[in-house]
């Protein structure tokens, strides 16, 4: 008998794990939170948060017309749940934002360390002025409390086009290594045709003329970052600004493409006799 | 003794859209003209090196990369900050 409790114990074991694991392999644990799923859920919430703003709208319209405590305790209430929508909504923005981050192949360790930083504290602090939200108040306490987030938006929002602009920048980065091992792959293809003893000066030529287009690339990339990392809260064109970063990283890929034309001639020349 | 300078223009005027009706009106040309000369098939004679497996790997490549460079997006438009209220009031 003692020699079969051992196994008895072992099989009762399994059976109990056999049993349990429906229950760690929940629907909710399995599906992976990805951008599509976070950005659904911006877009649900930011939807909300217009209809909240419609209510709140004539809410306070009605309570400056009649001015009677009924209005006012709707325009009270109305009020309360738009900001709370607007929180939740700017919050459910800078998790789509995150996992945009988290995504793209070619951004830097460094830099995608440094914004998640940035934005898990902004996500943080949207999700603490909600909880300040969740009960009635005053009017002086909702806008007060309103106040906190107004007076934090420009330093935000900078943290919102740095990071757009990375997202940005990681997806030109990861473009230019591509072509830079297409070069790669040319060079030695032309030093093994220059090893058999053909001419190959006009290639080599051609294939610096290649290389050129991507230090301009990289250029025109530099110049992206340098108008980001230049941004401050008190400035009034910051979309502006982003827009002149966007439209330089537009030059860089142009460059590449140019890079990837010029390879394309000189496989055509390699593949002539 | 009227009617002669009638007849007569009646005469040159039948006359008129007789030849009119000869000389072609139209300046297409016969179907056969109007095609374009077929330009002869350029036969550009190839090296040893275009049936080389890494060139033609290169070759491939490129397309993939061409494909990418065209199709990535750097607007990122839906990911914009969104436009909410900050001045509210009561």
């Amino acid at each position: 008998m003692k020699k079969f409790c051992p196994l008895v114990k072992i099989v009762i074991l399994f059976f109990v794990f056999i049993f349990t694991l429906p229950l760690f392999h929940s629907p909710a644990l399995s599906q992976e939170f990805d951008f599509n799923r976070a950005f659904n859920d911006y877009v649900y919430n930011y939807n909300l948060y217009r209809s909240t703003h419609l209510d709140y709208i004539t809410a306070k319209s009605e309570y400056q017309s009649y001015n009677t405590l009924t209005s006012k305790t709707k325009a009270l209430e109305a009020t309360r749940k738009m900001l709370q929508q607007r929180a939740k909504a700017f919050e459910t923005y800078l998790t789509s934002l995150r996992t945009k981050l988290k995504e793209e192949t070619g951004v830097s360790t460094y830099k995608q360390s440094l914004y998640f930083l940035k934005l898990d504290d902004e996500i943080t602090w949207q999700k603490q002025h909600q909880s300040f939200l969740t009960t009635p108040s005053t009017i002086e306490d909702l806008i007060k409390e309103s106040r906190k987030l107004e007076n934090r938006y420009p330093s935000t929002s900078v943290i919102n086009y740095q990071a757009l602009g990375v997202v940005l920048e990681g997806k030109e980065i990861y473009l230019r290594e591509e072509v830079e091992e297409l070069i790669d792959l040319v060079e030695k293809k032309i030093n093994e045709i220059k090893a058999s003893g053909e001419d190959t000066q006009i290639m080599e030529r051609w294939l610096i003329e290649a290389k050129q287009k991507i230090v301009l690339s990289q250029q025109k990339q530099a110049e992206a970052e340098t108008i980001l990392s230049s941004m401050e809260p008190k400035d009034t064109g910051k979309a502006k600004d982003y827009d002149q970063a966007r439209h330089l990283l537009t030059e860089s890929n142009q460059y590449l493409k140019e890079a990837v034309s010029f390879l394309k001639e000189i496989i055509r020349e390699v593949k002539r006799a | 003794m009227y009617l002669l300078p009638l007849v007569i223009l009646l005469v040159f005027t039948v006359l008129l859209i007789a030849i009119k009706k000869k000389i072609p009106t139209s300046s297409t040309l016969p179907p056969e003209a109007s095609l374009t000369t077929p330009t002869p098939e350029e036969s550009i004679p190839l090296s040893r090196w275009a049936t080389d497996s890494g060139v033609l790997g290169i070759e491939d490549k490129i397309i993939l990369i061409e494909e990418k460079l065209e199709a990535v997006d750097l607007q990122e438009v839906k990911l914009q900050p969104p436009i909410l209220d900050m001045d509210v009031s009561l």
